[in-house]
């Protein structure tokens, strides 16, 4: 008799336990957006992160002066104009009246501030600081970025408030385009607050402040937590949805159980899942097409297979490699189609983008080529590492260059052993990704194989004098019709010594659910979440 | 005695650590900067890391930061190694915990149904150790996020929902080890009901529920604590998949992130972690070992 009731006063104790705990759970939440994500969330310090997964995070909560619409073109950000005279030195005004989201770091009792000039030089140069991972975006150009970033110098020289909301930058040689290296979000204004004694710690993992359309409000391993910035500069783009909810789910299989349940409303398909939604012609089954939006977005994401010019001296063994591969087979195995074959760095879809050749594989040139040089069938070895495909397309490349008589060896290793010995140039062939982050060609041919570049991120040690001495001309082109034109000409000779084996630049493939529209992701892949509306 | 050998003992683990992650030819500050930086640059966080220090120097300094808990950042990202640490560690240990209350359910359960389900149970137990935790643990997973209700984890035990939701993880984590130990508790039972202070316990006409628990379970515990203290460490280690699998920032998770962005600093800490659970694991079952079995402790008093 004891024991039964024993036993009936647990389950009670149970069933109450589970009620109060489910009544404890909000699921009423109805105005919010919730993205899942696959991997844990990095700091949200705008000068440290690197990891492809926290930007489209951080980017709604820091901006920077100038933007890219979802179309690519340059529009005003928090500088509501700029100009200047002999592409040297550059003035922007600074948007008055725009305040960070409110927080404790600011001690006011309003607990916030309107941004400043002074904000300004902060920011970019702290983005100079040996510290901060995309100082190569502006330390060439900007002038006594680099001594900063070397430890050189302890202000940099080309950064002045001339009032507070005018902001001068003044750059090393005139840059007709230098505006392209800063329309990427990476380049973003925060507070000097950030380095508050007792703020510097928490700075990124609970705290983090900016200007954008939506502001932290709880940051965990598992979940990050963005709602509405209610004051929010821009009245055209005031956010329609309240709350943004950032969920890690590790697994590709769960995370998609999840979207199918509703329980999430976006996310990013990965490669693993195509076959789960495409039909082997790339289009989608039926049966999702029911429950989700699409949209394919061209990112900067370019996949190549790197040579090591050193350790592969013979060109006409490179353009066997370069003439070989089959980068359609490549995009149709691996991406059911969603991406865009590439032949050189520059990838399509960017400002200045010309093709020089649409689709160079040409098995029999191939084989001329190797012909033509001192190959004698020893195997050469390729890093593949577990990130991007990267292994699959070593398998798919490995069959190809067998086909045309060239023996490649793979060799797996995770992705940081694969950048170390990269740079260190002990390895002969190696697939790589590059998320670029310039809107223009000239930044970016400079970066990839200027010789003073060498070791990175030049990593294929490409030397050519002639080349070097181009490049440096093309900065210094005011017209832009020429300059598209001789970046063009200037790719074309470098891609003639093939440095590289540029292959594709990826489409991601974005499913979110048809209880939303207007989403809108612009080509650094900007979620433009402020214009989601619900339906 | 017993405390020379521990201290030796971790003093080797902090050794071997400090070594294995010195011999390692990846460059941390680069990992930090990225491929895109200048080697400059890369050269100034190199000297601020103190890794242009000759090796017994960063060792000592080493030592001594780790004998006053003091860690240090993380290369990634800057945090306080200690206190992610220690946070990581309170969800992986209630993960464990949670693991061991299975254990224990499903041992006292193998004690109470008696011989007779044996084979019914012999069958289970080879399910549970033949299946690989990274496949059952997706398939359960999978089933869990269709019909259970409480799939959100927030990090950290923060409410009954996040303690709910550790509940299937913990389950697929206590399935290897509670078949190992109900197969040894099983096979132990057999062995103390064919002796003959059970036969004599039985003349004297006690009842079976009393012959078990008396008699049978008091003189199996001692090899099925032995295995158990064998199995706990090995659940800390072992949680990393379930973690990954259901994304549970614990200390599996972390180790896992810290050597893909070879984060020196969080993975010595990391290890040493480990060393002490595995100390204070077994200094612990040593303890209890007097305490169950009077044999023992009579022999320590001799």
């Amino acid at each position: 008799m004891k024991k039964i009731r024993v036993t009936k006063s647990l389950i009670i104790c149970f069933g109450l336990f589970f009620v109060f705990s489910c009544s404890k759970k909000d699921f009423s939440v109805v105005n919010q957006f919730v993205i899942g994500v696959s991997s844990e969330t990095e700091r949200l310090n705008p000068i440290t992160i690197k990891d492809p997964q926290t930007y489209p995070i951080a980017w709604q909560i820091y901006e920077g002066l100038i933007r890219l619409n979802e179309d690519g073109k340059i529009v005003p950000g928090l500088a509501e104009s700029w100009d200047t005279g002999d592409n040297k030195v550059w003035t922007f005004k600074i948007r008055k009246g725009v305040q960070f989201h409110n927080s404790d770091i600011f001690d006011s009792s309003k607990k916030t501030r309107t941004i400043t000039a002074e904000d300004v030089i902060y920011s970019y140069t702290r983005f100079c600081s040996p510290e901060s991972y995309p100082s190569f975006v502006i330390a060439d150009s900007i002038k006594g970025c680099g001594d900063y970033n070397a430890g050189k110098a302890k202000t940099v020289e080309g950064l002045k408030a001339l009032d507070e909301y005018t902001f001068q930058i003044e750059l090393n040689k005139p840059e007709p385009f230098f505006i392209n290296r800063i329309t990427s979000p990476w380049i973003s204004i925060f507070p000097k607050e950030s380095e508050i004694e007792n703020v510097k710690d928490k700075w990124g993992l609970i705290i983090a402040v900016g200007t954008g359309p939506y502001k932290l409000v709880s940051k965990t391993d598992n979940e990050v937590i963005l709602v509405k910035n209610e004051n929010y500069w821009d009245k055209n783009r005031t956010p329609k949805i309240e709350r943004l909810v950032y969920r890690v789910i590790k697994n590709d299989q769960i995370r998609f159980a999840e979207l199918n349940n509703g329980k999430i409303d976006l996310m990013v398909l990965p490669n693993q899942l195509f076959s789960s939604v495409f039909e082997q012609d790339g289009k989608v089954k039926d049966k999702i097409k029911e429950k989700f939006n699409f949209n394919v977005i061209g990112t900067f994401n370019t996949h190549l297979i790197g040579i090591n010019m050193k350790k592969l001296p013979d060109l006409h063994l490179r353009r066997a490699i370069f003439y070989g591969s089959n980068r359609e087979e490549m995009v149709q195995k691996i991406l059911y189609g969603y991406g865009d074959i590439i032949a050189g760095a520059v990838p399509p879809g960017m400002n200045g983008y010309a093709p020089l050749v649409v689709n160079p594989y040409n098995p029999e040139l191939a084989k001329q080529e190797l012909k033509k040089s001192t190959y004698k069938g020893k195997a050469i070895e390729l890093l593949v590492h577990e990130l991007s495909n990267s292994e699959q397309i070593g398998q798919i490349f490995q069959k190809q260059m067998s086909d045309i008589g060239i023996k490649i060896k793979l060799a797996k290793v995770d992705f940081n052993s694969a950048i170390g010995r990269m740079i260190k140039g002990d390895a002969e062939l190696f697939s790589m990704f590059a998320e670029v982050v310039f809107s223009s060609p000239e930044p970016l041919l400079l970066n990839l194989f200027s010789s003073t570049k060498i070791p990175a991120p030049n990593f294929w040690g490409y030397s050519n004098l002639s080349v070097d001495k181009k490049m440096d001309g093309l900065r210094n082109i005011a017209e832009k019709a020429v300059s598209v034109k001789t970046a063009a000409e200037i790719e074309k000779e470098i891609m003639e010594d093939v440095p590289a084996n540029f292959l594709y630049r990826q489409k991601n493939v974005v499913v979110y659910s048809n209880k939303f529209r207007n989403l809108k992701i612009n080509p650094h892949n900007q979620y433009m979440l402020e214009q989601l509306e619900k339906l | 005695m017993r405390l020379i050998y521990y201290t030796s003992l971790l003093l080797g683990i902090i050794l071997f650590t400090f070594i294995l992650f010195h011999v390692i030819p990846a460059d941390p500050a680069r990992i930090m900067l990225g491929p895109n930086a200048d080697e400059s640059q890369v050269k100034i966080v190199r000297k601020e890391l103190g890794l242009d220090n000759p090796l017994h120097l960063q060792f000592r300094n080493f030592l001594y930061k780790t004998i006053t808990f003091d860690f240090g950042r993380s290369y990634i990202d800057g945090r306080t190694i200690y206190e992610e640490v220690l946070s990581k560690f309170k969800v992986s240990l209630f993960l464990v915990l949670l693991a061991t209350f299975f254990i224990f359910l499903y041992s006292i359960a193998i004690v109470l149904i008696g011989v007779r389900f044996y084979p019914i149970v012999d069958k289970i137990n080879f399910l549970f150790i033949s299946t690989p935790t990274f496949f059952s643990g997706v398939i359960i997973a999978i089933f869990v996020f269709l019909f259970y209700p409480f799939t959100s984890f927030s990090g950290a035990i923060h409410s009954i929902a996040d303690i709910l939701y550790l509940l299937p993880p913990a389950f697929i984590l206590a399935l290897y080890p509670m078949a190992i130990l109900a197969r040894i508790l099983k096979q132990e039972i057999e062995k103390i009901n064919k002796s003959t202070f059970i036969t004599a316990a039985r003349a004297f006409g006690f009842s079976e529920t009393q012959i078990r628990l008396r008699h049978s379970i008091r003189n199996a515990l001692v090899p099925f604590i032995a295995a158990l203290s064998n199995q706990l460490p090995m659940l800390f280690t072992g949680a990393f998949i379930i973690e990954i699998i259901f994304s549970i920032p614990g200390v599996g998770s972390l180790l896992i992130k810290s050597i893909l962005h070879k984060d020196f600093p969080m993975l010595e800490a990391v290890v040493i972690l480990n060393g002490l659970q595995f100390i204070g694991i077994n200094l612990m079952f040593e303890f209890l070992y007097p305490v169950i079995d009077p044999r023992i402790r009579s022999a320590d008093a001799h």
